[in-house]
């Protein structure tokens, strides 16, 4: 007690007297020592865990003392008087803490449990009784079980998360593979539908017949251009689509698409305006998908806008170091509400469905641009207020590069190998066939046809062609195999070389690489149609011959 | 009531439907995610609805319904982080019983938004027990009374139990079949 200190004496808890029961609820761990050091008192909780033999033993015999450490006597517990720690043997170890009285004669030893935390469940020999109501011990307890019980059941919220995140995926990929064989499987019919159209179109028609055949047609590409569509799409999300980044002319290309949709527009009484505010003109990105984004930013404001103009922007500027190109297309449409935008980019929705009835379209074009933008390292923004007009503008990253000499030649005007040449068709499909040679009859060429490529080899064998075009996906010897064996054979017999231009329903980046790769000198995917098959013709044969000479 | 409950009656709901059902359930009951977490507190309508949504489910009157989720109650806390605390309750019935307010309140000072119920054991010899039950909420007595048919099974007791409001509380008599009976 101190006494005169600087602190007013405490009041003395007067009347505060506890019956043993009290004593016994608030200290149910206590311990009361008589002079000599023997237990002559101990609280509910020690009497049950340690039965009733503990009270008349030694308190040193049947005690560690943690704290203080090595302490034998009343004399040496007296002179601590301080906080005590001690471990109560017996037939189950009971950890204590608390507080040491001295009363004379005797020792209050006013002691709370310690639980062995690590102890496993069911080993715990602690009741809920054995703490004082005033003691947190067994909230602390409490919450660490419930730290771990949260933590199992955040784990088991991860996996299961895992498991529906693998499970979509999984159908993601399955609904990305479907849609690609889906689109294949429909394209090789479709490519005979339009080839036989173009045939028909090179006969002696009536006028309503051509009208007719120009909607076939005209339904025949939209429907291919879907495929494509799809196609793209599921390579996007299967995380296939390769980008190809070369020198382009930047204005060149908004120029031809001006110049696609401009007609159009026109129809409508639409003005169509192209505007440049760039630095320089060649540029380095993949300039078939900067084509793609930027067609079908045009397409779309040209079927969205009944009057007034589309204005297309083409400006470049350096940010943060880089430079940013910004294709950027404004309308006097429909225009977009705030809400619809959200949904705007995500495949199969546009603005609201009745607009698919209306202006036909998936709403496909625009989650792939953006895609492809992204991809690219960009983004696409919208600014639209309904009635008014959208403003859609793309934000791509492309190098600018003053080698203009390395931009891709514009295959305009290919000079023409004269005279007609022996061209061999090898293709399994009957109707590709018949479309392939009525091609090559209307170009004047003549012709043989095989239906596979061990068919091929025999007839190369026996004579020379100016030209092969040949079907890579085909029974018995397919165009890779057969192409990669004329060419062992070319070198074995010394053989004159012969341009083999490829046939394939498939767009993919990996399989025009592959047919390259075996010795192919040019790569088509179906539906191939009669202008392109010249052109592809006359350039490979150009540049073949011209190789022979130079 | 904390999202704890709700994992329960998804225990007791899925041993009669399926997955998808459930989440139609928590939907209805106007649940924005498909997961209840346990330590999440949610709204006594929230709760209440969802265990009238499964009753309806189960085709069980509420009393039933009740008293079967009090039965799977004991089970399903025992199998969780709170085992522990419920095997420290006590080694018999009684002492059981005792210890509830204990055990509620130190539930309580790790779930601040609960509304604990108290339990007072009034009376208690070898032939039977009388508790008093208080709560703010009301209509929970066929509960408590799932709960301490299967609470009395953990001690080997068999027991029968009657409950009926008493000044404002619920007064429940367990009658004891002795080991003779
Ligand atoms: C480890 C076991 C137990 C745990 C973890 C536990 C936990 C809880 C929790 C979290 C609540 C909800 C309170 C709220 O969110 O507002 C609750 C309510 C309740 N508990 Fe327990 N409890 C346990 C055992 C028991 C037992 C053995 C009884 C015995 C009768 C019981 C009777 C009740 C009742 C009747 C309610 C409903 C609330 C009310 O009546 O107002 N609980 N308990």
């Amino acid at each position: 007690m101190i006494e005169g200190g600087p602190f007013p004496q405490a009041t003395p808890a007067e009347g505060l007297e506890l019956s043993p029961e009290e004593l016994s609820t608030l200290f149910p761990a206590h311990l009361v020592l008589g002079a000599d050091g023997v237990i002559i008192d101990a609280g509910p909780s020690l009497r049950r865990q340690c039965g009733p033999d503990l009270l008349g033993r030694c308190f040193f015999d049947c005690v560690t003392l943690e704290r203080p450490a090595g302490v034998g006597c009343m004399d040496g517990l007296r002179a601590h008087r301080r906080a005590l720690i001690l471990r109560l043997e017996g037939e189950q170890s009971l950890r204590l803490r608390g507080l040491l009285l001295d009363r004379g004669e005797r020792l209050w030893l006013m002691l709370g449990h310690i639980p062995d935390l690590q102890a496993e469940a069911g080993r715990q020999p602690l009741q809920i009784a054995d703490f004082s109501p005033t003691d947190g011990t067994l909230d602390m307890m409490l919450a660490a079980e419930m730290r771990s019980g949260m933590l199992a059941e955040t784990r088991a919220l991860a996996t299961a998360l895992e498991e529906q995140r693998n499970k979509a995926e999984a159908a993601n990929r399955a609904k990305s593979a479907f849609l690609t064989t889906m689109s294949h499987e429909i394209r090789t019919p479709m490519n005979a539908v339009l080839g036989v159209a173009n045939i028909l179109a090179d006969t002696e028609l009536t006028d309503e017949q051509r009208d007719w055949l120009d909607v076939m047609t005209a339904s025949g590409h939209s429907l291919m251009e879907l495929l494509n569509n799809i196609l793209d799409l599921s390579k996007i999300e299967a995380g296939l689509m390769e980008l190809r980044p070369e020198p382009f002319d930047l204005r060149e290309l908004a120029r031809s698409v001006h110049g696609l949709f401009a007609p159009a527009a026109a129809m409508k009484d639409i003005r169509m305006t192209l505007d440049f505010d760039l630095e320089g003109s060649v540029y380095v990105g993949d300039s078939l998908r900067v084509r793609q984004v930027l067609s079908n930013l045009v397409g779309n404001a040209t079927k969205f806008t009944e009057a007034g103009q589309i204005a297309i922007t083409i400006r470049d500027r350096v940010e943060e170091g880089r430079r940013l190109v910004e294709l950027s297309v404004k309308d006097t449409g429909i225009g977009i509400s705030a809400e619809a935008i959200s949904r705007l980019f995500r495949a199969f929705t546009q603005a609201d469905s009745s607009t698919t009835r209306r202006y036909g379209g998936t709403g496909l074009g625009l989650s792939i641009s953006k895609s492809l933008v992204e991809q690219m390292g960009g983004d696409i923004r919208v600014q639209s207020r309904v009635g008014r007009g959208s403003t859609f503008t793309a934000l791509i990253p492309l190098a600018m590069t003053e080698q203009a000499d390395a931009v891709r030649p514009v295959p305009a005007a290919v000079p023409d190998p004269g005279g007609p040449l022996h061209a061999l068709i090898v293709e399994d499909n009957a109707t590709n066939r018949l479309i392939l040679s009525h091609y090559l009859r209307r170009m004047g060429h003549s012709y043989d046809a095989a239906n596979n490529g061990q068919q091929a080899i025999a007839l190369w064998e026996e004579q020379e062609y100016d030209v092969i075009i040949m079907d890579i996906e085909m029974p018995v010897l397919d165009g890779l195999v057969a192409t990669r064996e004329l060419r062992r054979r070319e070198r074995a017999l010394g053989r004159r070389y012969t341009p083999i231009i490829a046939l394939s329903a498939d767009a993919m980046m990996q399989k025009r690489e592959t047919a390259l790769s075996v010795g192919m000198d040019s790569y088509l995917t179906k539906p191939v149609s009669l202008e392109e098959i010249e052109e592809r013709i006359r350039t490979i044969c150009a540049e073949t011959s011209r190789q022979a000479s130079g | 009531m904390y999202g704890m409950i709700h994992q329960a009656l998804r225990d007791m709901a899925l041993r009669e439907i399926t997955e998808a059902e459930w989440s139609d359930l928590l939907r209805r009951g106007g649940h924005a995610r498909p997961v209840c977490i346990g330590l999440e507190y949610y709204s006594d309508e929230t709760t209440m609805a969802l265990m009238d949504l499964v009753a309806r489910r189960l085709d069980l009157p509420v009393e039933e319904f009740l008293q079967a989720f009090g039965r799977l109650w004991i089970d399903f806390a025992g199998a969780s982080a709170y085992g522990r605390i419920l095997d420290m309750a006590g080694d018999d019935f009684v002492s059981f019983l005792q210890s509830l307010d204990r055990m509620h309140s130190s539930i309580r000072s790790n779930m601040p938004r609960a509304d604990m119920p108290s339990f007072e054991v009034v009376a208690a010899d070898a032939r039977a027990i009388r508790l008093r039950y208080r709560s703010s909420r009301e209509g929970l007595a066929p509960f408590v009374q799932g709960i301490l048919a299967a609470a009395a099974e953990r001690f080997d007791e068999k027991v029968t139990i009657r409950h009926a409001p008493e000044d404002g509380a619920v007064r429940f008599d367990i009658l004891r079949a002795g080991p003779d009976d």
